[in-house]
């Protein structure tokens, strides 16, 4: 019993090592970031060495560019983004994964397929269909393709999870009368919320973070511009590259990503007890 | 679950107010044109110098009554590719702002209207901005600021008269004799050089005999004439490896400008050829430095820079030419020029972005009086601006590493035969010329191809058809569940999703294999015809070079990310379900950091950190007592740090999803297996790691697919290192980023579309295979 003991003790103190070295070496190109953006950098990514502690690169970044304008419109697209996609692969996900229909194998794997050209060479292509339904410049086009992106490639994901879940609980609550939407709101809902959560925060990471569609499609001026393409266009002007304002961007941008996962967290976490069944 | 319902119709309203709010101009401005004439200008990415022609758009326009729009741009290199994709839309601009040497290809393809400008702006300007937007003897724009170098020289140490009317070979003789330690006691060397880059190193080669490209008998750039494996490119060679030989070279093989910038501002060094670019961090670093032209030919006439020259084009597809010009030329009164110089200088402080080809501004106090300034007036004088022709920029794709490998060696560190080297330098580029001028002859559809496409698609149908009937027949009873009243409510449910993919994925995949078959490219991006499988040979017959090779480490890599951030996120997952509740939020908090902070910062730093150089890891080393590891230099440490940095950069997403598979996972699973007296690490890859992987195989699938494409590579290691063979794979090279230069360096987007098309079909083959192996084996273990 005793030896049991140490044994759990030791095996959780080694674990807790394991993740403290781990956290370590994920902590420090982010401490690094930090660093950059207040004028500290040891390492010479900038080019230009360490200048010295300073919040000129914040400063800079609120006065000299239309950074708020980024940040709000990178939110507002990637909030749609993500209303958008957790409903469509909500929906797709449970068709695929309750509904017996014709061609639904056939139908899954071509969304699967179809993923493999990748947009980034079809650009001149996705340009001529935004052209063609008057959507360049408007962060509604945005939304609309990167909810495509999005919910194709997720609901590869949530289909299997919602896989995971037995068919046998749908039947239990069907000889107890509910109808499928019942089933869909009381049931299955609650028991895949951690996924769609999942969903949920890769879709705003992928809006977020997309740079390529968002710098053709939107080229009406510096404050229609998403936080993405902001920052690059502080690494890619002519003049200079300015990695102090751009890691201090790129702070301020994360923290929007680390709430939204922070809030959802819990769901996750919480998992199946939120649902009241016991697998 | 009201509450939830109600939750989200609030977003929805919010989201479709704010979208409305954010939009109002759009529908307004449509209304104003109807009314009154607008033009729109592209401006820069310099917001006071934008405001500068809002003003003088506002006196233009109380003048003329015609209404000008000016658009904030993130930078002048985006301007030519958004000027062809918007040149005949609602949003086109009248006026662009743009770099010379980009309006070659815009102009062959009549984006680019010709500009006949009075006489009165001709002779108020330097000929430069007039020589720099002429193709041909046409003139499609006119120059406003310029942008070259000479030598910055610390004035603690050099003195003006040393570097005054001197010549190369003299310059070459100071930096080399030049000793003297610096205000912290430090070293203090005359230059370093970065040999590689062609753009500061072209007057020196000019100097010996060398030259990019020739000039026929009109004065125009013949791209069939290139220079760069004469004598004088190799006298030029001799000369930098005797350099090399006292250390005033750049020491690593990938160190850039910047690090020349840095090492001036340390007062590491006393000279360096630059420009304007750095001047506000020599001045934060408090060296006291000051600007000399170049020194002169060893046969004493003038070493001309090469000179990048920003200015005015009109769009050809403008709906108010007239208008348009004769904005461009109020623009470009002295007056108005000498406003937006200083707006785009930063007024006082002097910022040093541009610089005026406006006779009066170079003469007005601003500039006269400057003592950097006027300076770089007199070497504005003899420019050479870099070749604007389509086939102009060919050199960047190939220069660097062709001197990478003359200077640095091979990637074993083997030295290159530099002849040799300049002659394959000369070689390639003469090909891309070649490929990018090859006419190729339309060829027209037969009637029966269109019946063969039409068949092919029936049959396609038909096969799949036929084979539900008859998995139907032989599932019996079982499928006759599948009714048609659940088959209508699961395709009404997918319609959105369905509709979206076809618009929006399936329609640019079908125009791809379109352009796959025509020659659309840079010389044709309006009159492309179709040239039927001319593409697909070409890949097949030179293109496939290397592609074994790079194919297979592309799927090494692919897999080996894929297995890796899998098996380590599950495990990640699995340990923090142990945790208390607390402590797995605090870790998770911190893990996915790599996953949500944009990647494109993240790589950078890591490149930082494995840097041979200075680089954090070979610090760390060091203290340890261990040697530099060439981290992203040797080629299969490269291939290593990649799969690792990406794997870094893949594994909290893993680490979540698991989180959450993990809960599904039945508790008397465990409880059966710790019965029989199963380990942790068999639990783990025995019942975790089956279940999860079975769960999540098309997320895992897709996530391979994703790897295959991953573009990310390239921030990291720019598909390096590279052997001496010019236009072969580098080590980290995908197939995806090596075909997309391949394909743009030529230009012939056509061939870069047949090319995805082919990759296409390797990858759809192999995660077909995979995806039926895998599901047969899963059947197999049921």
């Amino acid at each position: 019993m005793t030896s049991k003991n140490i044994r759990g003790r030791a095996s959780s103190v080694g674990a807790h090592i394991f993740l403290a070295l781990l956290a370590v070496l994920v902590l420090i190109p982010f401490v690094y970031i930090v660093l950059i953006s207040f004028g500290r950098d040891f390492l010479n990514v900038s080019g230009y060495g360490d200048l010295g502690f300073s919040l000129q690169y914040y400063g800079q970044l609120f006065t000299e560019t239309k950074y708020l304008y980024w940040l709000g419109n990178s939110i507002l697209v990637a909030i749609a983004t993500m209303a958008v996609t957790v409903v469509v692969v909500g929906a797709a996900s449970y068709v695929f994964s309750r509904l017996k229909f014709a061609g639904k194998e056939a139908l899954f794997q071509i969304i699967l397929l179809i993923q493999i050209f990748p947009l980034t060479l079809m650009l001149v292509s996705l340009f001529k269909i935004f052209a063609m339904f008057e959507l360049i410049n408007k962060l509604i086009g945005l939304v609309i393709i990167d909810s495509v992106i999005a919910s194709a490639g997720l609901v590869l994901v949530a289909r299997g999870y919602f896989d995971t879940i037995p068919y046998e609980i749908d039947e239990a609550a069907m000889i107890d009368g509910a109808n499928r939407l019942q089933i869909l709101v009381r049931i299955t809902f609650p028991l895949v919320k951690p996924i769609l959560c999942i969903v949920a925060i890769q879709s705003f990471v992928l809006t977020y973070n997309e740079y390529a569609i968002a710098s053709m499609l939107i080229t009406s001026g510096a404050e229609h511009m998403t936080v993405a393409v902001g920052l690059q266009s502080l690494i890619n002007g002519q003049l200079q590259q300015n990695w102090g304002m751009y890691c201090a961007g790129a702070v301020l941008a994360s923290l929007p990503i680390l709430i939204l996962f922070y809030a959802l967290q819990r769901y996750f976490i919480g998992g199946l007890t939120d649902g009241g069944v016991k697998l | 679950m009201k509450k939830i319902v109600v939750v989200v119709l609030a977003v929805f309203s919010a989201l479709t107010f704010l979208f409305s709010w954010n939009m109002p101009s759009q529908g307004t401005l449509q209304a104003e044109a109807a009314e009154t004439k607008t033009i729109r200008v592209w401006g820069s990415e310099l917001t006071r110098e934008n405001d500068v022609i809002r003003e003088i758009a506002a006196e233009w326009s109380a003048q003329t009554g015609v209404k000008v729009e000016v658009v904030d741009r993130r930078s002048l290199f985006d301007a030519p590719n958004d000027l062809v994709n918007n040149a005949q839309t609602s949003e086109r601009p009248d006026i662009v702002m743009m770099q010379h040497a980009d309006i070659g290809d815009l102009a062959a393809n009549g984006f680019l209207l010709e500009i006949d400008f009075s006489d009165e702006v001709k002779s108020s300007f330097d000929e430069s901005a007039f020589s720099s937007f002429n193709m041909k003897g046409k003139q499609y724009g006119i120059g406003y600021s310029v942008e070259t170098y000479g030598i910055i020289y610390n004035t603690d140490y050099i003195r003006e008269e040393q570097l005054k009317d001197i010549t190369w070979e003299e310059y070459f003789e100071l930096v080399s004799s030049f000793d003297a330690l610096n205000s912290s006691g430090g070293a203090m060397k005359g230059t370093l050089i970065n040999a590689k880059n062609m753009y500061f190193m072209y007057p020196i080669i000019k100097n010996y005999g060398g030259y990019y490209y020739g000039l026929d008998e009109e004065g125009n750039y013949d791209p069939y004439d290139i220079g760069l494996n004469n004598e004088g490119t190799l006298e030029f060679v001799n000369t930098m490896k005797e350099l090399q030989a006292k250390g005033l070279l750049l020491p690593g093989r990938n160190d850039v400008d910047n690090d020349v910038s840095a090492a001036f501002g340390n007062q590491e060094i006393a000279m360096l050829i630059n420009g304007f670019w750095q001047n506000s961090f020599y001045d934060r670093k408090g060296v006291n430095y000051a600007i000399a032209p170049l020194p002169k030919n060893d046969d004493g006439s003038i070493s001309k820079p090469y000179a990048t020259v920003n200015g005015f084009v009109i769009n050809a597809h403008s709906n108010y030419p007239e208008e348009a010009q004769s904005f461009l030329e109020y623009m470009c009164s002295d007056a108005n020029q000498q406003k937006l110089i200083e707006a785009g200088n930063n007024f006082e402080e002097k910022s040093g972005s541009r610089f005026p080809v406006n006779l009066s501004v170079r003469e007005s106090a601003y500039i006269a009086n400057d003592p950097l300034y006027s300076v770089m007036a007199e070497i504005c004088e003899n420019v050479e601006p870099v070749p604007n022709i389509p086939e102009g920029d060919i050199w960047y794709n190939y220069t660097d590493k062709a001197f990478q490998a003359i200077f640095y060696g091979d990637l074993d560190g083997s030295p290159v035969d530099a002849q040799k080297m300049l002659d394959s330098l000369a070689a390639a580029i003469l090909s891309d010329v070649e490929k990018m001028n090859v006419q190729i002859e339309a060829v027209d559809v037969p009637w029966w191809a269109y019946l063969l496409i039409a068949a092919f698609v029936v049959a396609v149908v038909a096969i799949f058809v036929l084979k539900a009937i008859r998995k139907r027949k032989r599932l019996g009873i079982v499928a006759h569940k599948v009714n048609i009243r659940l088959t209508i409510v699961a395709y009404a449910a997918l319609l959105p999703l369905l509709g979206l993919i076809a618009i929006f994925y399936m329609f640019p995949i079908v125009h791809n294999i379109y352009l796959s078959m025509t020659n659309y490219s840079s010389l044709n991006l309006v009159d492309y015809v179709f040239i039927g499988g001319y593409n697909y040979k070409e890949i097949f017959i030179e293109g496939l070079q290397g592609f074994a090779s790079m194919f297979l480490w592309t799927i090494c890599f692919a897999v080996g990310v894929q297995v890796f951030t899998f098996i380590f996120g599950a495990f990640l997952g699995t340990v923090l379900d142990k945790r208390k509740i607390v402590v797995a939020k605090i870790y998770k908090l911190i893990f996915i950091l790599p996953w949500v902070v944009p990647s494109v910062i993240t790589l950078l730093t890591w490149k930082g950190i494995l840097a041979t150089d200075n680089g954090a890891l070979n610090g760390l080393l060091a203290l340890m007592g261990g040697g530099n590891v060439p981290w992203l230099e040797n080629a299969w440490l490269a291939k290593l740090s990649t799969l690792f940095v990406v794997s870094w950069m893949g594994t909290p997403y893993y680490m979540v999803l698991a989180s959450g598979y993990l809960k599904s996972i039945p508790h008397d699973y465990y409880e059966a297996a710790t019965l029989e007296g199963a380990g942790r690490a068999k639990i783990f890859f025995s019942i975790t790691l089956p279940l999860i992987f079975k769960a999540m195989l098309p997320t895992l699938i897709m996530g391979f697919i994703m790897q295959f494409n991953n573009f990310g590579v390239y921030l990291l290691t720019a598909g390096g290192p590279f052997g001496s063979e010019l236009g072969a794979p580098g080590a980290t090279d995908l197939l995806i980023t090596f075909v997309y230069n391949l394909a743009y360096n030529s230009k012939s987007y056509g061939l870069a579309a047949a090319y995805s098309v082919v990759i296409f079909v390797f990858v759809a083959a192999f995660s077909i295979t995979t995806m039926c192996l895998s599901n047969k084996k899963y059947n197999e273990g049921r």
